[in-house]
């Protein structure tokens, strides 16, 4: 059972051009984890497939994002994630996380709300408006920009400056 | 110190699987999410209609265990529409702007002879039409065909009474309403009567009739 040939292409194609992006995006999502982020996008890419037939194409994306999202903040609620995660230190962070600012910054992502993660990585890492995250999210702009800036104040707050010798 | 929001936009991340091949599985865990769902559906169905035999005597047959396989069908195309799926060997066999049947091997059938009358026992007949409906006292399931929303159900075979033929309406590319009539015999699954539909595409060529 699956779409018709010229719909299954067009979602082909699409996965093909926007897996990376969104892979990347779900790893932000879930704080550099890049088996988790997989997991999350494999779930919103079969969500994304049973809603092509629906989806125009100029809001493909816009789609994509919002299954991510959400797939992201149902992994934060599974089962074995539901009791909050109160830590004396930052929490473990994958090996191949870059560099130290980055492997830092993701951990303390970690730390955030998911709603104000999600935020403050699709308004300053990905880099879309607030227009274009409020409908990601399926909240309203002021929503955005409130969990956003708070988002963001939390992380000036924890940011470690460097040490001086 | 660095600034946050710098760190923030050049922020880096390990990159994901990519490829065909993982391209390839994304699309097949849709094609059985999409499967898995349309047979919850189907099955939906045939708790309603088992509900709906004891208010308005339905005749509903066993399940059967010898179902019949769908299959890309290669054969000629009938005037007015393709078809691209069919029961393993079946073939149409009859056809005119607005309608064709398909049947199983050894059926008789013979598309040279329009003139005769063709039982429709047996076989599978899609019509386009506008003017049908199920009846009232059909129990109606709700199924997505190519993303386009078709209605499950069964005609009358007497007065309060109905029948086990199984009737899908569904609205092609254009809004066309397509029939596809599958009789109590054909042991076709619900979700396979949908995956029957769906390879199912109307052509410039058709002539709706009434009905």
């Amino acid at each position: 059972m699956k779409l018709y040939p010229d719909r299954e292409r067009e979602f082909t194609d699409f996965v093909t051009a926007r897996r990376a992006a969104l892979v990347r995006t779900a790893a932000l999502l879930v704080s550099g984890d890049t088996a988790k982020a997989e997991d999350v996008v494999q779930t919103a890419l079969t969500n994304l497939y049973l809603a092509w037939p629906r989806v125009r194409p100029e809001t493909a994306e816009a789609y994509a994002r919002r299954c991510v999202v959400n797939a992201a903040t149902d992994e934060h609620r599974s089962l074995f994630r539901r009791r909050e995660q109160v830590r004396a230190e930052l929490p473990e962070l994958p090996a191949d996380a870059p560099d130290d600012d980055d492997r830092t910054m993701l951990a303390l992502l970690a730390t955030l709300p998911p709603r104000q993660r999600a935020a403050v990585v699709l308004r300053y890492v990905e880099g879309l408006s607030v227009a274009e995250a409020a409908d990601a999210l399926r909240c309203s702009e002021g929503n955005v920009k409130s969990q956003s800036a708070r988002g963001l104040q939390r992380l000036r707050e924890l940011f470690p400056a460097p040490l001086t010798l | 110190m660095p600034d946050v929001e710098d760190v923030l936009r050049n922020l880096t991340v390990a990159p994901g699987r990519d490829g065909p091949e993982v391209v390839a599985a994304d699309v097949a865990r849709g094609r059985r999410a999409l499967h898995r769902r349309r047979f919850a559906a189907a099955g939906g169905l045939a708790a309603v209609v088992a509900a709906a035999a004891v208010g308005v005597g339905v005749v509903a047959g066993p399940t059967s265990p010898d179902r019949l396989s769908l299959v890309s069908y290669t054969g000629q195309q009938p005037v007015g529409f393709q078809v691209s799926t069919v029961p393993e060997g079946w073939k149409v066999v009859s056809s005119d702007p607005s309608a064709f049947v398909v049947e199983p091997p050894g059926s008789g059938g013979e598309p040279g002879d329009p003139g005769a009358p063709l039982s429709l026992d047996g076989r599978i007949s899609v019509t386009l039409q506008g003017l049908s409906k199920l009846p009232a006292e059909s129990p109606v399931t709700k199924v997505d065909v190519n993303g386009r929303e078709g209605r499950l159900g069964h005609p009358l075979e007497a007065e309060g009474k109905l029948s086990a033929t199984r009737w899908l309406f569904f609205p092609d590319a254009s809004g066309r309403q397509v029939q596809v009539r599958v009789p109590e015999s054909v042991k076709l699954s619900d979700a396979q009567v949908v995956d029957f539909a769906e390879g199912i595409t109307v052509t410039r060529d058709a002539a709706e009739i009434g009905g």
